[in-house]
């Protein structure tokens, strides 16, 4: 019975380590890594969205069985998270951290219609999101 | 240089960096956000030529200017030629996660670029 509780651990901890390599690979872009309206990204928004991936592996519920989002820069300097939905039935969520920490989201179903969008200004205001994410 | 009008038919080529593509193949939703996006109408370049044009690296995706300027995206599209590149235009308008999620996600839909190499 410990094994799969470690195996699981494991696989967080790579999953983690693997994101964390994202961020330092987005660290690393110069400005106009997309044409002339692109920033280096903004120092404050990569600490942010480190907070936010632990804040994701620190929940019980939600740690061991998210997918891994994807990682992408934005122009602004910003961070975005997506999940697209291979792995989660259809149901994707986007997370964007723009300089300034405001997070902008939507979470989306297309084969249901389902959209819900909004601002937070928090990580706990996202878990309804989260977990919807999860199980729907 | 003259601005010229963008007809509804035309389409775009919005350039990708290599960082900016998910794993089934789409750009991101985050590449698509920037209010005052750059592009190239295709009346003047090509798919290969906006993605060559940005560094060897970089891939593009195509974007129809009727869906941008659909109600439901609401952007506007204006040309503004530049010395070094005819057919550069911006797509004007504000993007929230819901507008950059639906413009990556037709992209993916019509002819996307990407290098051999990435």
């Amino acid at each position: 019975m410990i094994w799969p509780v470690a195996a699981a651990n494991n696989l967080e901890q790579l999953k983690r380590e693997s994101l964390a390599r994202k961020l330092h690979d987005l660290s690393q872009l110069p400005a106009w890594w997309n044409g002339p309206r692109s920033n280096a990204i903004d120092s404050q928004v990569l600490e942010h969205a480190d907070q936010f991936i632990q804040f994701i592996a620190s929940h019980e519920n939600l740690g061991v069985s998210m997918p891994s989002p994807e990682i992408s820069p934005m122009p602004d300097g910003g961070v975005s998270f997506e999940w697209t939905g291979g792995e989660t039935a259809g149901r994707e969520l986007v997370v964007f951290m723009r300089p300034g920490n405001n997070i902008e989201f939507v979470a989306a179903n297309d084969a249901t219609g389902y959209e819900l969008s909004g601002v937070v200004q928090t990580f706990s205001e996202l878990l309804p999101q989260l977990s919807w994410l999860i199980d729907g | 240089m003259e601005k010229e009008s963008i007809p509804d038919d035309c389409f775009v080529f919005r350039y990708i960096h290599p960082s900016c593509w998910t794993a089934d193949g789409r750009p991101t939703s985050g590449v698509m956000s920037d209010p005052e996006m750059s592009v190239d109408w295709d009346k003047y370049s090509t798919l290969e030529e906006t993605a060559h044009r940005a560094s060897p690296k970089h891939g593009a995706a195509t974007l129809a200017v009727a869906f941008l300027r659909s109600p439901e995206i609401a952007q506007r599209v204006d040309h503004d030629p530049m010395t070094e590149n005819v057919a550069h235009t911006h797509v004007n308008g504000n993007k929230p996660p819901s507008i950059a999620r639906k413009i990556a996600k037709h992209a993916m839909a019509s002819r996307v670029y990407r290098p051999a190499t990435i």
